[in-house]
């Protein structure tokens, strides 16, 4: 079972719990169509996404590590859950790939300052799966969710970088 | 023994005797008694023991006796058969004609009484010798069953079954060596011309007004009355009798089937004759009724003749009844199929037709033939290049609506229209026809481009959702081709609903809804609404004005078609005009010392400048081709802009020298002309005014385009005779000169609107270029789903893509997966496709 | 000998821009020159407006941005919200009547 067809699968059944979405949603679709068609326009930059399933509200990010992080041929999935007062509100992000990093939990959940009190309308997917991507690389410990890893991170190298691909589920680098 | 033989001898000899000379008059020879001697023979034969052998010997000395009793009949049908042999090749189509020119001359062919009367008498003679040999036969058979108390089962069963043996050796007898075909021509030349005659007293009779109708119905209600006698006839009693007769000898001798067989041709022959004749007149009134009723006048009457008399014969006469009325409910329905296309053509005035037409197909299977038949005619005589689209799509549009007539259910239009709508999408302008045809004036739908469809545009029974549904046009008219081909038409008798194939495609708008036909060719209103979004774009632009009321109208009826988001753009093209109108007053009174001009500009008039201000995205690409305007224009331009400025700040204005319309007066010789031109033929012309002539390239240079998109502008002054060209010896380029006075142009070019609106065609698609914008959805799917198959990826294209909206076919796309593999950019393992990294 | 042109009518055409470059709105992703989502008409109906950042949006956009917020700042910059006021015409009256490039 890979992740991508348990991330594929699992917006359907997401749909049903907000089904008090409110009725105008087509200025968020609008703006999410112009996102998916800039993203589609300028692919590369180790990050993507694209829509999970029906609607537009509901997305798969992928990202990839960074050369030279712990991270390095790693590919994380993610998804996105748009409210309809986005881009006024920022969307719920969550890894679905098992990530080891001091800011990210078991859960995938991640801490994030631009997901929460620094968010902006300016901000979109690709900011936001950049952001995240420059947080693989450059944690935040001073407010962690996993504190072991907050502990290992700059301290031992080696032991984070081996938790960090023990706890790694998704595709192996290729050449590995 | 030999008492034995002597009987037997005894007993061969009596009975070839007594069938040798008929043995009593015929008919009624089975009441009379045996012979005396006969039946003291048949008693010895008996009582000897040698029943047995009786049937086998009887039937041998019948056979042999009645060979020669046939002699006449045969010598009468060579006769007969000669007499009337020159119309026995006759065709069809010549008996038509007999039956048309009326009733001057005996045609050859047919019966004189004086050969019927022979024909009658032979058959009654051989039927005479038929009865009185079987009753004979029987008589005797029967005499040696009753002496003869010890015989097996097989010998009582054979001489019990010796009758009717001989009865049936009898009738190949009775065909003879000349076989069934002499007798089957013979007959219908015989029944032809009974009902010929029959026929034509009707129609006489008819001419003498003696019955009413009009002109097929031979007073049906007199059938009723007419029961056995032939008084209700009009004939004389003998033409009855002698034909009842004749029928009747040949159901006695065996010859029922070869009978049957003619009268029955000879009947439906008539019938088509007739049907033929008035359906090629007229398809403007409605013939089935009259073609029914008189199906069961002239021809029924006479099969009561032909077929038996009694009870027997009215359950045959009601089965024929039913069987002519199918006849003709199949005739008239091929015939109105065979013409079918002309009736398209004819549409509405040949409705009447078409409602026959209706009515057969209810009654009979013809569809299959009709769908056949149709898309036949279509792709003959329409889908060639030599058709104009226009009338292509008018003749589409009238098969939409008669085939709606023909069948509400809408099952018959998928299958004919496949081939249509398949040539059409291949047609570059049918788009721009369609939409035309939808956005014309009634009074500009009258140059033979077509009728306008504009009217159907306000007939809003389907609504904008019916196009929403994401069928692919291609698709179904497969699905429909298919369909086609396996048709069972008792799935459309049974069942009025929409054949499966059908279904999906324009059943869901009805047949009848001709727009949703036109758009669906296309399997996108989008493709659609961006011709019409283009044309409207040419109309506005070339307008030279503001007034758009007719194009508000047109899109407010489009609106309710297509629904109002998806003709937004168009709204805003309009609205935009009326914008102008307003800004383009206000920029007119914005006195020139209220704003910061320069001075020089200050004193720029541009009381004759107005302009139409467009919201650029909202339109579709506008023309590229530019110019730098001469410098009075220029500064009116700009003055213009800065007005506008000073209104709408921080906005401002983009010119697009190109566009646009000029009206001038020009001055040449002693003459005066008006022109309504593009600026770019306008300042060209003004070129000219401060200086008399141009060399091509200087004059190019001049405005900033290539020397040939000059050349082209100024073939039209040169045209009008107000330019004129010379090119000096080795000059790549010719040289520009105004005329002094108004020539005759070299050719009486187009009007003096030309070049105002000069649309180019985009370039040939191909159709992987196409599909190429496609591939980052494509490959963004497949680098967050790893693998997906191919109608996931459609379903998502279908979803997500929509700049262009996604319009391709499963099909299109399987390709174009494919090429993306085979170029090693994706791989496909078990039906899942995979990014390859 | 006369050749004079007499123009009486020069109907010409523009397309009208808000200036703010070919960019699209920070908040809708719809073009400047187009309508913000729940806009239906560009133009006079969909202004753009800039703040003393510099910074272009849709005025409904940018107002739905600062209601939605506690502090009204850019969402670009983060910079204290400020209308900046519209350009007085003329101004950059040098670029105008330029033939489209």
């Amino acid at each position: 079972m890979n992740t991508a067809a348990r991330t594929a699968a699992s917006p359907a059944k997401g749909g049903a719990p907000d089904a008090a979405r409110p009725v105008d949603t087509g200025a968020v679709t609008k703006r999410l169509q112009q996102e998916l068609m800039g993203l589609m326009a300028s692919s590369g930059d180790g990050v993507s996404a694209f829509p999970a399933g029906d609607s537009l509200f509901d997305w798969v990010g992928t990202i990839n590590g960074a050369d030279a992080t712990a991270y390095e041929g790693c590919t994380y999935r993610l998804s996105l859950r748009f409210t309809s007062e986005y881009p006024f509100k920022a969307p719920a992000v969550r890894f679905e790939t098992p990530c080891f990093h001091p800011n990210v939990d078991t859960y995938g959940n991640i801490c994030l300052d631009i997901l929460k009190d620094k968010w902006s309308a300016a901000y979109s997917v690709k900011t936001i799966l950049q952001s995240i991507q420059s947080l693989l690389a450059d944690p935040n410990v001073d407010s962690p969710l996993n504190a072991h890893a907050a502990k290992l991170w700059g301290a031992n190298d080696a032991e984070y970088r081996a938790l960090v691909q023990k706890a790694y589920t998704g595709p192996k680098p290729a050449g590995a | 023994m030999a008492s034995a033989a002597a009987t037997w001898l005894q007993f061969a000899k009596c009975s070839a005797t007594a069938l040798a000379g008929g043995g009593g008059d015929g008919l009624g020879a089975a009441a009379t008694a045996l012979p005396a001697d006969l039946a003291t023979a048949a008693d010895g034969v008996a009582a000897a023991g040698l029943g047995p052998l009786v049937s086998q010997q009887l039937l041998a000395a019948a056979t042999a006796a009645l060979q020669a009793r046939l002699e006449h009949l045969h010598a009468t049908l060579s006769q007969l058969c000669n007499e009337t042999a020159g119309g026995a090749d006759s065709s069809d189509d010549e008996e038509e004609e007999e039956e048309e020119e009326g009733a001057d001359d005996e045609p050859a062919g047919s019966f004189t009484p004086e050969m019927e009367a022979a024909l009658a008498e032979a058959l009654r003679d051989a039927c005479s010798a038929v009865e009185s040999s079987a009753a004979l036969l029987g008589q005797l058979c029967e005499r040696v069953l009753r002496a003869q108390a010890a015989l097996g089962p097989a010998d009582r069963a054979a001489l019990l079954a010796a009758a009717p043996r001989f009865r049936r050796h009898a009738s190949t007898e009775v065909v003879g060596q000349q076989g069934g075909a002499a007798w089957a021509a013979l007959l219908h030349r015989y029944y032809r011309s009974k009902l010929r005659q029959l026929s034509r007293v009707a129609a006489a009779r008819l001419e003498a007004g003696e019955e009413e109708g009009d002109g097929m119905v031979e007073g049906e209600a007199e059938w009723g009355r007419d029961g056995g006698s032939c008084g209700g006839l009009g004939m004389e009693p003998g033409w009855a009798r002698s034909l009842q007769d004749v029928a009747a000898y040949l159901r006695l001798l065996g010859l029922e089937d070869i009978s049957e067989e003619a009268f029955a041709a000879v009947v439906c022959a008539h019938l088509r004759r007739r049907l033929v004749a008035r359906a090629a007149r007229a398809a403007d009134e409605r013939m089935l009724a009259a073609a029914l009723a008189y199906s069961t006048s002239t021809p029924l009457r006479f099969l009561q003749r032909v077929l038996p008399q009694g009870v027997a014969g009215e359950a045959a006469l009601a089965a024929w009844r039913a069987r002519l009325g199918y006849y003709v409910y199949e005739a008239v329905g091929a015939l109105r199929i065979d013409r079918l296309f002309d009736l398209v053509v004819d549409w509405p005035d040949s409705l009447p037709a078409l409602e026959d037409l209706k009515e057969c197909l209810s009654n009979t299977s013809l569809h299959r033939r009709l769908v056949a038949s149709f898309r036949r005619a279509l792709v003959d005589r329409l889908l060639h290049p030599g058709a104009a689209t226009a009338d292509i799509i008018q003749q589409y549009v009238s098969a939409i609506r008669a085939l709606e007539k023909l069948d509400p259910g809408g099952a018959l239009l998928p299958p004919v229209a496949a081939p249509v709508r398949a040539y059409l999408r291949q047609r570059r302008d049918a788009i721009r026809c369609i939409v035309t045809m939808l956005t014309a004036d009634e009074e500009e739908g009258g140059d033979g481009a077509g009728a306008s469809l504009h009217a159907e545009l306000g007939n809003t029974e389907g609504t904008g959702e019916a196009y929403d549904s994401d069928f692919e046009g291609a698709e179904a008219d497969v699905a429909a081709l298919r369909e086609a081909e396996r048709w069972e038409p008792e799935t459309v008798d049974a069942d009025p609903s929409p054949a499966p194939g059908g279904a999906s495609e324009g059943g869901a708008a009805g047949g009848g809804d001709v727009i949703a036909q036109l758009v669906g060719i296309y399997g996108s209103k989008e493709l659609f609404i961006n011709e019409y979004r283009s044309m409207l774009a040419d109309r506005l632009l070339a307008k030279g004005g503001y007034e758009c009321d007719r194009e508000l109208r047109t899109l407010e009826l489009l609106k309710l078609r297509f629904g109002e988001a998806s003709l937004h753009g168009a709204e805003v093209m309009l609205k935009d005009l009326a914008d102008s109108k307003r800004v383009n007053a206000n920029v007119q009174s914005v006195p020139n010392t209220a704003t910061p001009l320069r001075r020089r500009r200050s004193l720029v008039d541009i009381g004759c400048l107005s302009a139409t201000i467009v919201s650029q995205l909202f339109w579709p690409q506008l023309q590229t081709e530019e110019f730098t305007p001469p410098p009075e224009v220029a500064s009116m331009l700009s003055t213009y802009a800065a007005k506008y400025r000073s209104l709408k700040a921080p906005r401002k204005l983009v010119w697009r020298p190109a566009l646009g319309s000029v009206s001038l007066d020009l001055f040449i010789g002693d003459q005066e002309k008006e022109f309504t031109v593009s600026p770019l033929h306008a300042s060209i012309l003004m070129a000219f005014q401060h200086r008399p002539e141009w060399p091509a390239a200087e004059l190019a240079e001049r405005f900033g385009v290539p020397p040939d998109v000059l050349r082209r502008k100024i073939v039209f002054w040169i045209n009008q005779g107000v330019l004129g060209e010379s090119r000096a010896a080795g000059q790549p380029l010719p040289t520009y000169h105004r005329n002094e006075t108004l020539q005759s142009g070299p050719a009486a070019g187009g009007g003096e609107q030309e070049g105002l609106m000069e649309m180019e065609e985009g370039g040939a698609k191909d159709e992987h270029a196409d599909m190429a914008g496609y591939e980052p959805f494509i490959v963004g799917m497949l680098t967050n789903f790893d693998a997906l198959p191919l109608d996931r990826i459609h379903n998502m294209l279908k979803m997500f893509a929509n700049d262009p909206p996604y319009d391709k076919s499963l099909e299109q796309l399987g390709a174009y997966l494919s090429a993306l593999v085979a170029e090693e950019r994706l791989s496909c393992e078990g039906g899942l496709y995979r990014k390859r990294s | 000998m006369t050749f004079d042109v007499k123009i009486k009518k020069w109907h010409a055409v523009a397309s009208w821009t808000w200036n703010a470059g070919d960019d699209v709105c920070g908040i809708c992703r719809m073009p400047f020159d187009g309508c913000p989502p729940d806009g239906k008409f560009p133009g006079d109906d969909s202004p753009v407006v800039w703040g003393i950042c510099t910074h272009a949006f849709h005025l409904q956009c940018i107002n739905r941005w600062l209601s939605s917020q506690a502090e009204q700042k850019c969402p670009f910059c983060r910079r204290q919200w400020e209308f900046k006021q519209a350009v007085v015409g003329g101004e950059e009256d040098s670029e105008d009547g330029a033939a489209a490039p």
